[in-house]
């Protein structure tokens, strides 16, 4: 992970123009994906994490539109690109794959076919030769008989098999990056486990850099690599996986963890975050946590945090964070020893 | 949870070899072909409930948790099998006697959005079963306005409609709603799991407060073995409509027999990047309960099945050594194995606590002790 960014996203704002008002899906976001690393982006309903996916693959559609930012792919940006361009990045380049394998499937064509045009449309492939791939990609991720049940319908695979097809449209063309969009949501655990190992196997075999992006810490643990923790739009906190759950910084993240039911605790009483989600076109004033922290001050309600480093790779946008006002470079990342204490040595 | 505990209490609901068959046959095609295909959706299910207790149904999707919860309130007739509350034998009773039997038991939905009327303000949403059973005539306004202060809602918000409450806001007012006719029984069909994270823990305990407060019985189904984990006094656990294994919250956690409750619990994706190394994927997938498999029904997936698992069809019987009241249902489950479960961690929770926050100042001083018991400092943590 010492290799150049192959992505780089810098201050992206995404907006949406409703009746109620302009609402900041996404706010001034930045981060950036390693060649081979798996980034989650994990977020509750109504944080912007799908948004920031679709922003990076310019699928935003009215009232939606990118208002400022770049998405560096490889040097370029990307939304400096034409449509046509986008159009064959798209695919081949960068691959989505979405929560619903139901509505991303076209009921009314084989999957065969579907695999096939997308193989068809990036590669000068011929049909035959089309076929062949799409069978050895279906064997790829897992479908039992790929060669008979290439010309099978949506409807006739299980919701397991059904992601299997999505991840197999989305790695047809080899594409560096694979932005998977809770890709597991709608499955049940023993099944989630069956996608998450596959896709960790393709990742090695295809050589992808993947981002992920769940509302889910567990999946977040099980599979990433670094994490940024989104909230009302903006990131909040960006770590190591291990240090992240190690450790968080920000209060958000905090309380967040501290809320799952934990199968590892059998108290019966659980610790939720105050409050509610804030609604994006009424955000609290200073930092948007601030009405549901138990740390907040009034500073916090005036002043709005930027995300800084408050430790070598861990960056987090608290102005109470141990670090956030002193420069992070003179700090060691081997401050962990405080995690344990709760006191720090200053 | 003491094995004592159990017998002391009495049984307030007996389920007796549940069975719910759902036929396919109502298209044109189907009929004139004979293809009726029938889903065995629930098969002979038996187990018992305490007055006082939190039962959990888990499982996958279509392993029959939702259709034995609506059978049991009589919302899907059963196929066979009897209910028994509290003596009266449910599957018999008329229309008007299943009328009266509805008020002593009331369920919440899982998704607050479709299961509440658009059309109608959460005042009258609430209000709505007081009217249909006749009760609190009168007082219904105070009622009303008691109910949303209990569940956590302003009572000045009953002339709002369920569009202006955000996902937990609804559920809370479908919890008001269920507990408006006072009912004993609580069916909660996945109550949490359309919400996020942070707003669960708040529902889960607001709907331990009312249990307490209104002495409650509890049938809750839910997907989810952490949430499960949290709330359960005792946890039955189903695979293609029938159950594999019941047993109390803390034996069935730390000690599964059965190898689909083994896998189930493997299966969990846990907040812990050390922890999360060690999952193995169970294989293949659900079998379709049209056609289910013989014999034990896990046995396609299972990782100790052999060629008798094929044949016999396993009853759900006590599992020697265990608790009283710990059945499984596995041909190789001989006596009781307590390893293979989930260990508990107890400090590993208190990283998180808002006192151990780095914080600027360096010290926990400025921790604000809002949150429903939040800060309660543990001392040594071990």
């Amino acid at each position: 992970m010492t290799s150049e960014p192959i992505l780089e996203v810098e201050n992206l704002v995404t907006q949406f123009h409703t009746d109620e008002g302009v609402v900041k899906a996404v706010d001034g976001n930045s981060f950036s994906l390693h060649k081979g690393e798996v980034l989650g982006i994990v977020g509750e309903s109504g944080s912007g994490k799908s948004v920031t996916a679709m922003s990076v693959m310019q699928l935003i559609d009215k009232p939606g539109y990118i208002k400022a930012g770049t998405v560096r792919y490889k040097g370029e940006d990307l939304l400096e690109k034409s449509k046509a361009e986008m159009r064959q990045i798209r695919g081949n380049d960068i691959a989505m794959m979405f929560q619903d394998p139901m509505t991303s499937l076209n009921p009314v064509y084989t999957i065969g076919s579907q695999i096939s045009r997308v193989i068809r449309k990036h590669t000068d492939a011929s049909k035959p030769e089309a076929r062949d791939r799409t069978i050895e990609l279906l064997g790829d991720v897992g479908i039992p008989e790929p060669a008979a049940r290439v010309d099978d319908y949506p409807h006739q695979f299980s919701g397991g098999m059904r992601q299997r097809v999505l991840l197999a449209m989305a790695i047809s063309c080899d594409p560096e990056i694979l932005i998977a969009d809770e890709p597991t949501t709608a499955l049940d655990v023993t099944i989630e486990a069956q996608i998450f190992e596959l896709i960790d196997r393709l990742q090695e075999k295809y050589g992808m850099s993947v981002i992920l992006i769940t509302h889910d810490l567990g999946v977040v643990a099980g599979s990433c690599d670094r994490v940024a923790v989104v909230y009302a739009g903006r990131i909040v906190e960006r770590a190591g996986v291990e240090e992240l759950f190690e450790s968080p910084r920000h209060p958000y993240t905090r309380g967040l963890m501290r809320s799952i039911p934990n199968l590892r605790s059998s108290e019966s009483r659980l610790t939720p975050i105050k409050g509610q989600i804030p609604d994006l076109t009424a955000l609290p004033s200073g930092c948007s946590f601030h009405p549901r922290c138990v740390h907040a001050t009034e500073e916090c309600t005036q002043r709005d945090p930027e995300l800084r480093a408050v430790e070598t790779n861990r960056e987090a946008a608290c102005i109470h964070a141990l670090g956030y006002s002193n420069p992070a470079t003179t700090r060691t990342a081997t401050d962990s020893a405080a995690t344990d204490g709760g006191v720090s040595n200053e | 949870m003491e094995v004592s505990q159990m017998s002391d209490r009495d049984t307030i609901m007996k389920v007796n070899g549940l069975t719910k068959h759902f036929t396919q046959n109502d298209g044109f095609i189907d009929r004139l072909f004979d293809a009726t295909k029938t889903v065995k959706a629930v098969q002979d299910v038996s187990f018992e409930i305490s007055q006082g207790e939190t039962i959990g149904l888990v499982g996958e999707s279509g392993s029959g948790k939702s259709t034995t919860a609506r059978s049991i309130l009589q919302l899907d007739e059963p196929t066979a099998g009897t209910v028994t509350y509290d003596g009266t034998d449910v599957t018999s009773l008329s229309a008007k006697e299943l009328k009266r039997f509805r008020k002593r038991i009331q369920m919440v939905f899982q998704d607050p959005a479709s299961s509440l009327n658009r059309r109608k303000s959460v005042g009258q949403i609430i209000r709505q079963p007081m009217q249909i059973h006749g009760l609190y005539k009168g007082e219904r306004d105070k009622r009303v306005e008691e109910l949303m202060e209990q569940v956590g809602l302003s009572p000045e918000h009953s002339n709002r409609y369920p569009h202006e409450f955000s996902g937990g806001q609804r559920q809370r007012v479908g919890i008001a709603r269920a507990l408006a006719v006072e009912p004993e029984f609580l069916v909660c069909d996945e109550p949490v799991s359309a919400l996020d994270v942070s707003i669960q823990a708040q529902i889960l305990n607001l709907l331990k407060d009312l249990q307490v407060e209104y002495d409650l019985t509890i049938l809750f189904i839910a997907h989810d073995l952490s949430v499960i984990r949290h709330v359960c006094d005792r946890v039955a656990v189903m695979y293609l409509g029938e159950i594999v294994e019941i047993a109390e919250t803390e034996e069935l956690f730390a000690s599964p027999q059965h190898p689909y409750t083994r896998a189930l619990l493997n299966a969990i994706p846990e907040p812990d990047p050390e922890l999360a190394q060690h999952r193995q994927p169970l294989s293949g997938e659900v079998p379709s309960p049209i056609d289910p498999p013989k014999g034990c029904s896990f046995h396609p997936r299972c990782p100790d099945a052999t060629d008798e698992c094929r044949s016999i069809d396993p009853d759900l019987e006590q599992v020697d050594g265990a608790m009283v009241g710990h059945e499984t249902a596995c041909i190789h489950v001989e006596s009781f194995d307590s390893e293979g479960g989930i260990t508990l961690e107890a400090a590993n929770r208190d990283r998180y606590a808002p006192e151990n926050f780095l914080h600027e100042d360096g010290s926990s001083a400025r921790t604000v002790s809002e949150t429903e018991g939040a800060v309660t400092k543990t001392g040594a943590s071990e």
